[in-house]
């Protein structure tokens, strides 16, 4: 072959392999990036990709002090035939769109979805869909023109959605898209925060700057001496949980199914994490045993069941903790170096769902390990309030139901 | 109290939707290219865009914000590389791929690259597939204009031999007389 051709070959090869690709939606790289930006995580944070593909075992689980292991001690795997997963590939009547959608599911059967197509024509057409059967079907919101303009998504539910309009402000539907009214951008209406608050697990509640009322409170209103818990609407909690302290990042909220308000920060050097939890709507806190946490730069994830009962923290790489009779459990995951980046409820039930970038995981409360075949890893996983998980990075799923018993959907 | 946290990027931010939208791709080919797999050139792509974002407010006052998330993206994959070199794990490494598979041409191209040192492969992409300059690229790597010819040149006659199906060559000869 000539050097001419090889320039040809490139040429082919740069044709054919571009198509192959596909960039997560817009929508999903500014959530995995505002998750970052809450976790402070370093290095690669939630893409996590320095991980290799290797043989799945499980550890055995012990228990700290030489106690019980909390979760069945007997190594397993379990290797499941490969299942053909059910496919709702997005399609807007009337409105063919050229790139993949961002979408976002606020339960098993409402999601919203922004499309565009851009074939050369400047600015590139975009629509506002929304589904209520789980995405089997789609309609066109009755938005006014979209075309060209940066939109964030922030859905409450199958009726309620604001959508952030770069550089001119927000836009509000209470009935599903039907109507929608305009704020502007100093002015984002309430079921904005709400909604943020909703995706991070932190159900109407946010830790911030006292005073700072901002939208992006997560990020911008951190920059303070002492940070106060509010509840949105009403301000400040009657009494403040221990917010101070030599702080990786933030401390982190979160509102369990149950009620019960829980609050992860870093009270000393070293990796020292504390847990505290509140039962009583904010009105007395309680502290957790104090945990070490070796996952550098950030926060551990704590990680709720949908019902809030089940309790666990992401403390180190290839470990989680256990919250049981009030005392953290460590349980070994013995993923042979792969440290999954993701760890999510399976749901009321207990059990987790673990993810790297490669493959997925069920660790059940029996303690057994499961390889979810037929599943790529996620960048992120979104855990709904019903229990379903909306996973997605190069792929995106949708995964309705509880426990391991459930259903895996491939959107695109 | 941790240093202040950056300003966050604007949400839609419609010049990095534009930047996302028009280089994704791009970026991602090459990084196949040079390391030969493909969900993992998805996935540092992927990576390198994320840091912009986070990043946004400042890299978007630069004069050539594409270039700081394909610096990022090619210095990711080299260090992936050498990670994966070192461990030696890419010998028995089974990944499943869930995009299209490639075909039979980018494969032979894949392999052929492959066979050539890190150095050359890089450059070579870069030019054909980042359309990078000599002087861009010699930019990136910290090395002579000259070096980089050097590289493109020995690398491309490399290709050249590697590419050439005997069969195909035969065929053609046959045709020409």
């Amino acid at each position: 072959m000539s050097e001419p051709l090889v320039e040809e070959t490139f040429a082919e090869f740069e044709t054919a392999a571009a198509g192959t690709f596909r960039p997560a939606g817009l929508e999903l790289v500014e959530h995995a990036v505002r998750r970052r930006r809450r976790t402070r995580r370093g290095g690669l944070g939630a893409l996590a990709l320095l991980v290799v593909a290797t043989p799945v075992l499980l550890a055995g689980v012990s228990g700290g002090g030489g106690r019980a292991p909390a979760l069945g001690p007997t190594p397993a795997t379990v290797v499941t035939p490969s299942p053909a997963h059910p496919t709702r590939p997005i399609r807007v009547p009337g409105f063919e769109s050229s790139s993949a959608p961002g979408v976002v599911f606020t339960d098993a059967e409402h999601g919203w979805a922004v499309v565009d197509r851009c074939e050369g024509r400047l600015p590139c057409p975009v629509a506002l869909a929304v589904t209520g059967d789980g995405g089997r079907t789609w309609r066109r919101a009755a938005t006014p023109d979209l075309a060209g303009k940066g939109i964030g998504m922030y859905p409450l539910d199958g009726q309620t959605m604001v959508l952030r309009v770069s550089g001119e402000g927000f836009l509000l539907t209470t009935d599903g898209g039907a109507h929608f009214a305009s704020y502007p951008p100093d002015q984002p209406p309430p079921q904005a925060q709400l909604a943020q608050s909703r995706r991070d697990g932190r159900e109407g509640y946010a830790v911030r700057c006292p005073g700072a009322a901002g939208f992006d409170e997560e990020t911008n209103g951190l920059n303070c001496a002492t940070m106060e818990l509010v509840r949105l609407g009403s301000g400040p909690v009657p009494v403040q949980p221990e917010l101070r302290g030599p702080t990786t990042g933030a401390p982190i909220v979160h509102r369990g199914g149950d009620g019960r308000l829980w609050v992860v920060s870093q009270t000393a050097p070293g990796g020292r994490i504390r847990v505290q939890v509140s039962e009583d709507g904010a009105r007395s806190w309680r502290w957790l045993p104090e945990v070490y946490s070796t996952v550098a730069g950030s926060l551990p994830d704590l990680v709720l069941s949908p019902d809030g009962r089940d309790v666990w923290l992401v403390a180190d790489p290839g470990a989680v903790l256990h919250l049981e009779n009030g005392d953290w459990r460590r349980v070994h995951l013995g993923l042979d170096g792969q440290d999954p980046h993701l760890v999510r409820s399976l749901g009321a039930r207990g059990g987790l769902v673990l993810s790297d970038t490669r493959r997925t995981w069920y660790l059940t409360e029996r303690g057994v390990l499961t390889e979810v075949p037929g599943l790529p890893g996620f960048t992120d996983i979104d855990q709904l309030p019903d229990g379903t998980l909306f996973a997605y990075g190069s792929e995106l799923w949708l995964s309705p139901g509880a426990g391991p018993a459930r259903e895996w959907i491939k959107l695109y | 109290m941790p240093p202040p946290a950056p300003p966050a990027a604007p949400r839609g931010d419609p010049a990095f939707a534009d930047l996302y939208r028009s280089h994704f791709q791009r970026l991602a080919t090459q990084l196949y290219a040079y390391l030969g797999d493909h969900a993992e050139a998805q996935d540092l792509t992927q990576e390198a865009f994320c840091r912009a974002l986070d990043r946004w407010r400042r890299i978007s006052a630069y004069d050539d914000p594409a270039a700081w998330v394909r610096r990022v993206a090619w210095n990711l994959a080299t260090s992936r590389l050498r990670r994966r070199l070192t461990a030696l794990r890419h010998l028995s490494r089974q990944r499943e791929e869930h995009s299209p598979g490639p075909g039979p041409d980018r494969v032979a191209l894949v392999r052929a690259l492959a066979a050539l040192p890190a150095r050359q492969r890089r450059a070579v992409v870069l030019h054909h597939l980042g359309h990078l300059t000599t002087a861009e690229i010699a930019e990136q790597e910290g090395v002579a204009e000259g070096t980089v010819r050097s590289w493109l040149s020995r690398g491309r006659a490399a290709l050249a031999v590697s590419l050439t199906d005997p069969r195909e060559e035969n065929s053609r000869v046959r045709a020409a007389r």
